[in-house]
């Protein structure tokens, strides 16, 4: 069974050879292990909600501006983790993405958009 | 009448491409009165005619839409973000029919969806004119 190391020292092996840095590479793996968690989620009958999302993007974007701090778009970024943030926070506080108005009036309830796209066309 | 989605023909296109960077770009929400949908229609100039004027706590084209996440999950697409809302103040907030939902960041503000309200919605002053997307995303899109 490999090791830590064994795993470390193949990690920047496959690094160099595909030209990218080992920590990009570690980020790509990262994003794998959690789409394969998510999958495995899904076969199970579980649907992946908003807290699950918010979750999932804010440890992708965190691990994008750790790999790519010099990005041009790395401010971009830290105002989106910042949005997420605040969501899980007022989710934990109201059980809501946002702060409950105590206003009446008038709402408007969207339906889910399901797009479909052919392969090789729009 | 029922509230409906709908999609410029680009839309999914965008989501697959380079047009619109949904991990950085800002995607702004707007209302507007009076509205036919049009599928061909893809860029802000096509819809900003039917918009509603500032005024009475509604801002002209400034509603940015906060925590939006967008990505590929298990093979679906899926675009999401918090809800919405205006404060109506000094006069009411309408009547829209429609909210149009488009990525600011990019060249020629390109469309990302219409929400027809499916009738004539309007805040009162000192209410609310709140929009709420669905639990499981404003839109999802897969390979069919």
């Amino acid at each position: 069974m490999a090791t830590p190391n064994d795993q470390d020292r193949l990690l920047r092996v496959t690094a160099k050879v595909h030209g990218m840095s080992a920590a990009r590479l570690a980020q790509l793996e990262k994003m794998i292990e959690r789409e394969e968690k998510i999958q495995a989620e899904q076969v199970q009958g579980r649907p992946q909600t908003r807290v699950d999302r918010l979750v999932e993007h804010l440890a992708n974007l965190e691990a994008k501006i750790e790999a790519e701090p010099e990005h041009t778009k790395v401010e971009a970024w830290k105002r989106r983790c910042e949005e997420y943030q605040t969501s899980l926070q007022n989710f934990h506080e109201f059980n809501q993405e946002e702060p409950p108005s105590g206003r009446p009036g008038v709402k408007v309830t969207v339906p889910l958009g399901v797009l479909k796209l052919r392969p090789g066309g729009e | 009448m029922a509230v409906t989605f709908n999609a410029p023909n680009t839309n999914i296109l965008d989501a697959y491409t380079s047009l619109c960077d949904y991990d950085a770009d800002t995607f702004v929400i707007t209302l507007h009165n009076a509205y036919t949908f049009d599928p061909t229609h893809d860029e802000w100039t096509d819809v900003s005619a039917t918009e509603l004027s500032t005024g009475n706590g509604y801002t002209a084209k400034t509603k940015a839409l906060t925590s939006v996440t967008a990505g590929q999950t298990g093979g679906t697409f899926v675009f999401d973000a918090a809800n919405v809302s205006w404060a109506a103040s000094g006069g009411s907030i309408g009547p829209a029919t429609d909210a149009w939902i488009f990525d600011e960041t990019s060249t020629n503000d390109r469309l990302t969806c219409n929400i027809d309200f499916g009738a004539s919605e309007t805040a009162a002053d000192g209410s609310n004119f709140e929009i709420n997307f669905n639990a499981s995303g404003i839109f999802t899109g897969a390979f069919s």
